[in-house]
């Protein structure tokens, strides 16, 4: 006997695999042999072991129009409920036709929500090929369902925002693509420490990704950034100010973190950076050419870098337009052709109101691994603290991979005498940078430095060797003796160190040697009171902190070969200046106000600088304390020190005095 | 001879005591001394006035003799005065130039970092560093700049403290000098900053 079955409704409490847990499962099918056939299907949890996005609550699928015959099996009019991490469905609207010969499956759902963005899903899939077309409307992204949903995010990252777009799927046996088109809005992204930030991030996209098994394969993406704000420890932009274009050709992204990427274009209304054939692994680059074509350095500079820059870079300006293409072989730099035009670059520290300037600075630098052309920069005219001009000077260079290299002694004009470089080499600048410098200066008139410093006006000239420096990080050291002439004598700098130059607490050490200067030139300089005669003499052991006197051993005693020795009534009123109030005044109203100046035998003294004491003595002992002046000939004058320890601060303060007060009245 | 016997037996005794005694020698961290030095020092930073110079003004009272003569003229130069300079050793040293370019490099620093503290966007940690308090303080572009003066502040303190520990030759001293100044940098908060007390909360001032 045929018995016609119309209703089947099946239970199961539970399903365990590997990789997935089943419970509750009721499916009911009604009416199957009539014109009205229904379907009821429930599935109250489900659990996948390694993906949570995976897991569904309250899966219902219910359709009153169920079309069952040999053919075709199909629901036009169903409802899809569902509850899970990334898709949720109230009552969602569906269809599908199922032709079990062909194994072809057509489907259609509405009102899906995912991420909570309303969602459309349709489309075929048979053995070979599944299309599907899925279109998002304000799906939103949250750190934490992204993490749920099995993409990896990297600690303590943050993320949020919109997604809405329309994605094309097709998957055949081979691969699977993803043709899409959208819009992010709000994005909102920053990491753990807060160092790479973005935030109200509004972008079109547009591209084609690919998947084919072995790797991540991204065809074509194009990014249209047009508001927001992104912060890096290298750049912040704000694209409502500046939108910005990316555009990608061929990303790959294959096992073993190997990665390529054919073409990467970055674009602004000012800029145009281009990527070619570049490769690499992990965050690195390997091979590839990077080429900035006629980038504005004011803008990149100005509007890029500035804002996240602290340290004293931030008061500097600058301006031209680089040219830049960059090779790399495994991992190497291997070409590059550096240009700028029009360059201009100032820098005018807070703490300085006097500024360094260079203008009309152009370079030419090439290499490749295997020739080396010439090279060049030059420059127009240029400016230290505002007041000491250099002038045209162009320079030879080798350029290597990692060191610069002046190729012969070049020229450079400063006030009225020169500069003259004979070597300079910058190695290891990729590293740890070191710097080689030895030059000459061609006699420049002293007037013309004091002039420009402000400092009481000097005669005479200015020249001098400087021996070979080497500087490196922060700390220079002069490999001889750099040679002044100045006052008609001999400066001499030796065993000259410098610690922490760029630091807030630069710490110089030298050795300086007088060889007869003359006196009367430096006092007239100085307008301390004329004093006649030759001067030797220097200060050991000599450091400055912060450019402060700290410790030194000093000594200057008038040479023998003096020819002339007199001293001013102004002068010897000064030195006893030096020693409080009260002894000028004695001086000038006794009779010795009648002689203009006096003669000596010897003038000097010694002080030996320690913890801010200067522990003093003279030219020799006198009966209680040193002499400073031994006076010779008729009316004679002797200066008597009597105090042997001296606090340094005190006596600065009454030498800035005197440099400072005009001519003292003598009556 | 009693005498000697006696002093024989103290011999005696002082031998045994050598070879059988273990001397130890501690050499305890000076916490007054280090708290004043500390005080000091971020006084400095924070750029509060500093207690008055002991220096005396004794600029006047010099006395300067002369003596005048018909054929010799004495002037004396007046007594110059050596100010109060404290001469003795201190027992907690801070005074190399590696400590002095440090408390200037922060001392400069601070100018810009003041209106991040009063803003309450960072403030003291109770590990003696600086930390962010409240991000939403300051907008994204402020913190570009903020981020890299935050990490070259910490590095400065980072170094101050190992540098103390080592100017008095104990560098395991680091931690103590560290908590001495976490210390201070909370004291001499300015109302309204915020700073981390030893739970970890912060609190402000």
């Amino acid at each position: 006997m045929a018995m016609a079955l119309s209703s089947v409704k099946v239970s199961i409490e539970r399903i365990d695999s590997k990789t997935f847990n089943l419970e509750n499962i009721d499916i009911e099918l009604k009416g199957i042999n009539s014109a009205k056939a229904s379907i009821d299907a429930r599935l109250g949890e489900a659990n996948a072991s390694d993906y949570k996005a995976m897991d569904v609550r309250n899966l219902h699928i219910h359709c009153d129009e169920l079309l069952l015959d040999k053919t075709n099996i199909a629901c036009n009019a169903g409802t899809l409920m569902i509850s899970n991490e990334l898709l949720t469905a109230k009552q969602a609207a569906m269809n599908w036709q199922y032709i079990p010969d062909k194994n072809h499956l057509d489907f259609n759902l509405n009102n899906l929500f995912l991420l909570s963005g309303q969602t459309r899903l349709s489309g075929k899939f048979n053995d070979e090929l599944l299309s599907a077309q899925m279109v998002i409307d304000n799906a939103r992204l949250v750190t934490e369902q992204i993490s749920n949903s099995g993409v990896t995010l990297p600690e303590g990252v943050s993320l949020e925002g919109f997604l809405s777009g329309q994605f094309f799927f097709k998957r055949t046996t081979e691969d699977l693509t993803v043709n899409y088109q959208g819009r992010i809005d709000g994005l909102a992204f920053s990491d753990e420490a807060g160092s790479y930030l973005a935030d109200s991030v509004n972008a079109d996209f547009e591209g084609r990704y690919q998947y084919a098994g072995a790797g991540h394969h991204l065809e074509r993406m194009d990014l249209k950034i047009a508001s927001g704000e992104l912060l890096s420890p290298f750049f912040y932009t704000n694209l409502s100010e500046r939108p910005l274009s990316l555009y990608f050709e061929k990303f790959s992204m294959k096992e073993n973190e190997l990665w390529s990427l054919a073409k990467m274009r970055f674009q602004d209304k000012a800029h145009d950076l281009g990527l070619k054939d570049i490769s690499g692994k992990s965050a690195s680059l390997a091979n590839g050419d990077i080429v900035l074509s006629r980038a504005n350095l004011e803008e990149i500079y100005g509007y890029y870098i500035l804002p996240v820059i602290t340290n004293d870079l931030a008061q500097m300006k600058t301006s031209g337009e680089l040219n830049a293409k960059l090779s790399f072989k495994q991992g190497r730099l291997n070409h590059y052709d550096l240009s700028l035009k029009h360059g201009f670059f100032i820098h005018q520290p807070q703490s300085n109101p006097k500024k360094f300037d260079i203008q009309a600075l152009e370079f030419e630098l090439s290499n490749t691994e295997t020739e080396s052309k010439a090279n060049y920069l030059s420059f127009k005219k240029g400016t230290l603290l505002e007041t000491i001009d250099f002038g045209n000077t162009a320079f030879p260079l080798y350029t290597g991979f990692d060191s610069i290299k002046l190729t012969e002694p070049v020229t450079m004009p400063v006030f009225d005498g020169d500069l003259i470089i004979e070597e300079f080499e910058i190695a290891n600048f990729t590293s740890s940078p070191s710097v080689r410098f030895q030059g000459l200066i061609r006699p420049i008139s002293l007037s013309k430095v004091t002039e420009a410093f402000n400092w009481p006006v000097m005669t005479g000239k200015i020249s001098g060797i400087i021996p070979a420096v080497k500087y490196r990080d922060g700390n220079a050291e002069f490999a001889g003796t750099l040679l002044v002439r100045a006052f008609d004598g001999n400066i001499l700098v030796k065993n000259l160190k410098a610690s922490h130059l760029l630091s807030a607490w630069p710490v110089l050490q030298a050795d300086v040697e007088f060889r007869e200067v003359d006196l009367e030139k430096l006092t007239e300089t100085f307008e301390f009171g004329k004093i006649t005669g030759l001067l030797d003499g220097g200060f050991d052991q000599l450091q400055l902190q912060n450019w402060q006197p700290t410790q030194f051993d000093a000594h200057f005693i008038t040479s023998e070969k003096s020819s002339k020795k007199r001293i001013s009534q102004r002068a010897v009123d000064n030195i006893s200046n030096l020693g409080g109030a009260g002894v000028a005044g004695a001086l000038s109203r006794s009779f010795m106000r009648f002689f203009d100046d006096f003669g000596y035998d010897r003038i000097g003294f010694s002080c030996q600088l320690r913890d801010n004491v200067c522990n003093m003595s003279g030219v020799e002992d006198a009966e209680s304390g040193f002499y400073l002046v031994k006076g010779g000939g008729i009316p004679r004058i002797d200066v008597i020190g009597h105090n042997r320890h001296i606090d340094w601060n005190t006596l600065v303060s009454r030498l800035v005095n005197i440099a400072n007060s005009g001519s003292p009245t003598i009556q | 001879m009693a005498i000697i016997n006696r002093s024989g037996l103290a011999f005696f005794l002082l031998l045994l005591l050598s070879l059988t005694a273990c001397v130890t020698i501690n050499v305890y961290f000076p916490a007054a001394q280090a708290e004043a030095a500390a005080e000091r020092i971020v006084e400095e930073i924070l750029g509060e006035p500093k207690a008055k110079d002991s220096m005396p003004d004794n600029e006047d009272k010099g006395a300067s003799r002369m003596q005048l003569d018909s054929s010799r003229l004495f002037v004396a130069i007046g007594r110059f005065f050596i100010s109060d300079v404290h001469a003795a050793q201190p027992d907690f040293s801070v005074n190399t130039p590696e400590i002095k370019r440090l408390e200037a490099s922060m001392a400069k620093r601070h100018a810009k970092l003041k209106k991040y503290y009063d803003k309450g966007a960072i403030g003291f940690d109770n590990n003696g560093l600086v930390a962010w308090q409240n991000q939403k303080a300051v907008s994204i572009k402020e913190k570009g700049a903020l981020n890299s003066l935050v990490k070259s502040e910490n590095n400065d303190r980072n170094s101050l403290y190992k540098a103390i520990a080592k100017a008095n030759g104990r560098p395991e001293w680091e931690q103590q000098v560290r908590n001495v100044f976490a210390g201070k940098w909370a004291q001499k908060a300015q109302k309204g900053w915020w700073y981390q007390n030893s739970n970890g909360q912060w609190k402000q001032k």
